[in-house]
């Protein structure tokens, strides 16, 4: 009887070279500006990130009380797409790594 | 007085204005659409292949015009971070911005004062995206650094600028509206 060679999961093999534990993880962050309203912004993070009204409120709050938020975490390429759209919607965004 | 912007029982948003509010609102997004054409990454006749991706083909500063420095704020600190971000995203961002403010005055051109303005979901969104950014613009040229800054109290009706806080407040009003309908 011979044993059947092992053969290598591409799958579990391609996770763990895109996926180095090493890799930094990166921010959005939402700046507060004197312009936008309260409103207008729980709407954008309902709209764009489909959070609850709860949530949105509570980073809304956060950008105005505290001056910024960080609004999502992920991959850069991720967070430069966040960004964009919160420049689309005219909020002040900016990208960071999340240790930064 | 009319009140532009409600949530119809339809499910559509509905608004209607005066003669001289869709007058200033054409005002306000033809200078807009002006705006938009300054400084912008891709130049004025751009390789198709660039304009077609929205991709700038070398570096690109941020604007000296403050106010398309504040639609197209610096994304990130390091500042070749920042120009490499803007190479590939800002010819699209002002296509976005062009094409709200441009389908917005679409509806305003020929409007007769007191019509209804329908708009579904997406319409909507739209036309908030537009008011809210020339509101940002107006916000700019009032110099509003502060949360606590109320025009009205430092600018005069006398004041050259009078007309234009008198705009911002409307604009904002508008933006309320549209939020409140959009959200329910």
């Amino acid at each position: 009887m011979s044993v059947a060679p092992v053969e290598a999961d591409p799958e579990v093999a391609e996770e763990t070279r895109s996926a180095p534990k090493e890799d930094p993880v990166w921010v959005t962050v939402v700046w507060n500006d004197p312009v936008n309203l309260m409103s207008y912004v729980t709407y954008v993070f309902m709209s764009y990130f489909g959070y609850s009204k709860g949530k949105a409120e509570r980073l809304m709050s956060e950008v105005h009380n505290l001056g910024k938020a960080t609004v999502s975490r992920g991959g850069r390429e991720q967070m430069e797409k966040d960004v964009a759209a919160m420049h689309g919607y005219g909020l002040w965004a900016t990208v960071q790594r999340q240790d930064g | 007085m009319l009140q532009p912007f409600e949530a119809h029982r339809s499910g559509r948003i509905v608004g209607a204005f005066t003669d001289g509010q869709a007058g200033v609102l054409r005002f306000l997004l033809a200078g807009q659409l002006a705006l938009l054409d300054e400084e912008d990454p891709l130049g004025a006749d751009p390789d198709p292949l660039a304009a077609a991706l929205g991709i700038a083909d070398g570096p690109v500063k941020k604007p000296d015009n403050p106010a398309l420095a504040r639609l197209f704020p610096n994304a990130y600190e390091d500042a070749d971070d920042a120009s490499e971000f803007r190479r590939l995203t800002e010819g699209d961002l002002r296509e976005g911005k062009r094409e709200a403010a441009r389908q917005v005055l679409g509806v305003l051109e020929g409007y007769e004062p007191g019509e209804p303005v329908w708009l579904d979901a997406e319409q909507a969104r739209i036309w908030l995206g537009a008011v809210n950014d020339v509101r940002l613009v107006l916000a700019v040229w009032l110099e509003i650094e502060d949360d606590d800054d109320n025009p009205f109290e430092r600018i005069q009706p006398d004041d050259e600028r009078y007309e234009i806080v008198v705009m911002y407040h409307w604009l904002g009003a508008l933006v309320e509206w549209l939020v409140e309908a959009l959200m329910g």
